[in-house]
């Protein structure tokens, strides 16, 4: 059953065997698995449900409306920058690129050594990325619909750079190649947990709460007994009726930002290490502009993709979205900037995502919204900018007649290897780098001993009946795309709560 | 139509010489700040934000209305400046070594660009396209089934 405003906004109290905070990709799992498990479960999200009708293609009113923040959230430190948090039924899945990608082996390794967690590097996650992967007919991206510009960035990265690469898995199916992922897919063809897991659970008997968002957790003596919150209307962003649901269990999948601070408004805080780290991807975006009418609105949104063997830790990604998104640090302003405005159909972007070892905090502000603090260590800048000297000069070789990073301290229109010889320079440091971190994680990191607050089997330490199925329990960043991974721990954690069992073959 | 008040005139005032400053009125055929109803658009969606970040922007746009000026060397008003100064000053706080101005600059880009990009005749004018409708969605933007089978032959 799916509940939305007009149903709850006069609050309400309930009780239920589980209680699952946020329906994005790891709670989402976490629902359908304890409700087939036979558990009464009930969702409370914060944000409405998107339906086909809301999924309109005006980014601003779209990112207003169903992101956190109105999508202008910023983490501040080093390079203050943006991130994006979506705050609706089915979270990030509703409006990310549906990449899903398992953990490199090395990273794996360097998990399970780290933090003394075996299922990291063990078979119970193979496993659960099994049943993931076939739940969200998770697929490579189909040469048909990939369109000019991905081949693009085939022709470049593969081609120039011998970097070998594919059309990326996506769990995404009979895409039509709309470009349109970032403001929802309308047809459907995104497997998004509104559409996948979520109806899942509901037909388990879940009971999925829309427009309800959780304040804090409550607890008597050391256990978790239940989460209160209030009702909140959307557009609007009116508080309206409060609410209570006490449950034996309740499962945090707020994502990386949220769950901390819940956590945190709540007194719950073991030993202080709760948002006490906080990790993200960094890099930059490239864009290219080919001699050729590239229309890169034609083709799925990142349709091909490749790990790099030369710089560990480093992916090349095929990239777009609506310019009125994409292009908000594009190119200089005034004329110089509408006399370039008839390029952009020339436009192929490559993204390049690195690992990196930055490290930040979450903490609660007095609004009650998440503050972030990321440092980037100076030598990460190094790998990032080789990186993308590397595409830069791909793209230059391939006939582009300039490409644009977007960082002040390299030449802004590179037109020639000596030009891109500036992302070199000692000048370029780590306040220089223009990025969206839309890759966050490890708030609340899961670690065998006390390093971590969550302990392997998902349940934060020192108060019982309190679990973490999100991407805050990642011990270090993945390297790639972490929605493959969030879903799979939280389909393990859940699995264990549930007792279901974590080598059931995928359906 | 009702008084918005003292800030929020000062806001609007922001806005309007942003916005001009940034997609000023051209020679080239492309849509500007006034033929893409910039500021009244800026309003609406502002109105869409949550409460806070709507507060934060009104702010930022008071401050610039207020301090651009100052910052870029001109004791003025930003809005009584000449549109081609308050080009420059945006440029250049984006490009500054201070991060504060850099953060104000790219702030002030990034909004008006997100209100311009988003509106059809910019969409027209750079020629955007879908290869699908989506037939609920009020923006209307041309669309080219044909576009997705022609872009892959070409990429084979
Ligand atoms: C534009 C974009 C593109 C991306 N592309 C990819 C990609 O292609 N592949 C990939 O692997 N990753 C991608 N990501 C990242 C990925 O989407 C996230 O890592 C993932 O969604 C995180 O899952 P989660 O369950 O931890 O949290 P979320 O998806 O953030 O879900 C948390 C949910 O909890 C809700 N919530 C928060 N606070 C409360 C509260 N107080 N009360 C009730 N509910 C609350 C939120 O509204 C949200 O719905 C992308 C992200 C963005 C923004
Ligand atoms: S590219 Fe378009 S059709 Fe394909 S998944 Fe994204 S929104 Fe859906």
């Amino acid at each position: 059953m799916r509940l939305a405003f007009d149903d709850v906004k006069a609050g309400f109290e309930t009780e239920a065997d589980v209680v699952v905070v946020g329906s994005g990709p790891g709670g989402a799992v976490a629902a359908a698995n304890l409700a087939r498990a036979g558990m009464k479960v009930v969702v409370l999200e914060a944000g409405p449900e998107v339906r086909p009708e809301d999924m309109a293609r005006d980014t601003p009113r779209f990112l207003a409306r169903y992101f956190w923040e109105g999508g202008l959230r910023i983490i501040m430190g080093t390079a203050p920058s943006p991130t994006m948090h979506a705050r609706c039924l089915g979270g990030g899945s509703v409006v990310n690129s549906a990449i899903m990608l398992p953990l490199p082996a090395w990273v794996r390794r360097e998990w399970r050594a780290e933090s003394g967690v075996a299922h990291f590097d063990g078979p119970e996650l193979d496993a659960a990325y099994a049943r993931v992967f076939a739940r969200c007919r998770v697929a490579p991206t189909p040469q048909a619909v990939w369109g000019r510009r991905n081949h693009l960035v085939r022709d470049a990265v593969q081609g120039v750079l011998g970097e070998s690469g594919g059309g990326l898995p996506r769990a995404v199916h009979d895409c039509e190649g709309s470009s349109d992922c970032l403001t929802g897919c309308a047809s459907g063809r995104k497997q998004s947990m509104d559409r996948v897991y979520l109806p899942e659970a509901e037909s388990a008997g879940a009971e999925v709460f829309t427009c309800c968002q959780v304040d804090r957790v409550l607890t008597r003596g050391k256990r978790a007994v239940g989460v209160e919150g209030h009702v909140v209307q959307v557009p609007g962003w009116q508080k309206h009726g409060r609410f209570r649901v006490y449950a034996k269990h309740v499962v945090m999948a707020a994502g990386t930002m949220h769950t901390p601070v819940i956590l945190q408004q709540s007194g719950i805080n073991p030993r202080g290490l709760v948002g006490a780290t906080l990790f993200c991807h960094i890099g930059g975006g490239l864009v290219g502009i080919m001699d050729e009418v590239v229309d890169p609105w034609v083709g799925a949104t990142q349709g091909w993709g490749a790990i790099s063997q030369e710089i560990r830790g480093l992916k090349y990604e095929g990239l777009w979205a609506s310019p009125a998104a994409l292009m908000v640090r594009w190119g200089d302003v005034g004329r110089r900037f509408v006399e370039r405005l008839d390029e952009v159909k020339r436009a192929a972007v490559i993204a390049c995502v690195y690992r990196g070892d930055v490290h930040g905090t979450v903490k609660a502000s007095r609004s009650g919204d998440p503050n972030m603090r990321l440092w980037i260590p100076e030598h990460n800048v190094a790998p990032v900018m080789r990186g993308m000297k590397r595409a830069a000069d791909a793209l230059l070789a391939l006939g582009a007649r300039y490409v644009h990073t977007g960082i002040v301290s390299v030449v802004d229109e590179m037109r020639t290897p000596a030009d891109t010889e500036s992302m070199l320079s000692p000048r370029v440091q780590a306040k220089h780098l223009a990025m969206t971190m839309n890759h966050t994680f490890g708030s609340c990191r899961m670690t065998a001993d006390d390093r971590g607050p969550v302990d392997p089997n998902g349940k934060l330490r020192g108060l019982d009946g309190l679990y973490l199925c999100d991407a805050s329990v990642f011990p270090s960043p993945s390297a790639v795309n972490p929605q493959a991974t969030i879903m799979a721990l939280s389909d393990i954690t859940s699995r264990k709560l549930g007792g279901l069992s974590l080598d059931e073959a995928p359906s | 139509m009702t008084d918005p008040g003292f800030w929020m005139r000062l806001a609007i005032a922001g806005i309007t010489a942003t916005s001009e400053a940034t997609f000023p009125e051209n020679d080239l055929g492309a849509p500007d700040f006034e033929s893409t109803a910039m500021v009244a658009r800026t309003l609406e969606y502002f109105d869409e934000l949550p409460p806070r970040q709507r507060r934060l922007l009104v702010l930022l746009f008071v401050l610039t209305e207020l301090c651009a000026g100052l910052l870029s060397f001109r004791l003025s008003r930003f809005s009584r400046l000449p549109v081609r100064h308050r080009t420059w000053a945006l440029h250049s706080f984006r490009r500054s070594d201070l991060l504060v101005l850099r953060v104000l600059g790219d702030a002030l880009k990034a909004t008006t660009t997100m209100m311009y990009m988003s509106h059809p005749l910019a969409i027209e004018w750079i020629g955007e396209y879908r290869v699908c409708d989506r037939p609920l969605d009020p923006v209307k933007i041309a669309v080219r089934p044909a576009a997705l089978s022609g872009a892959t032959e070409a990429g084979r």
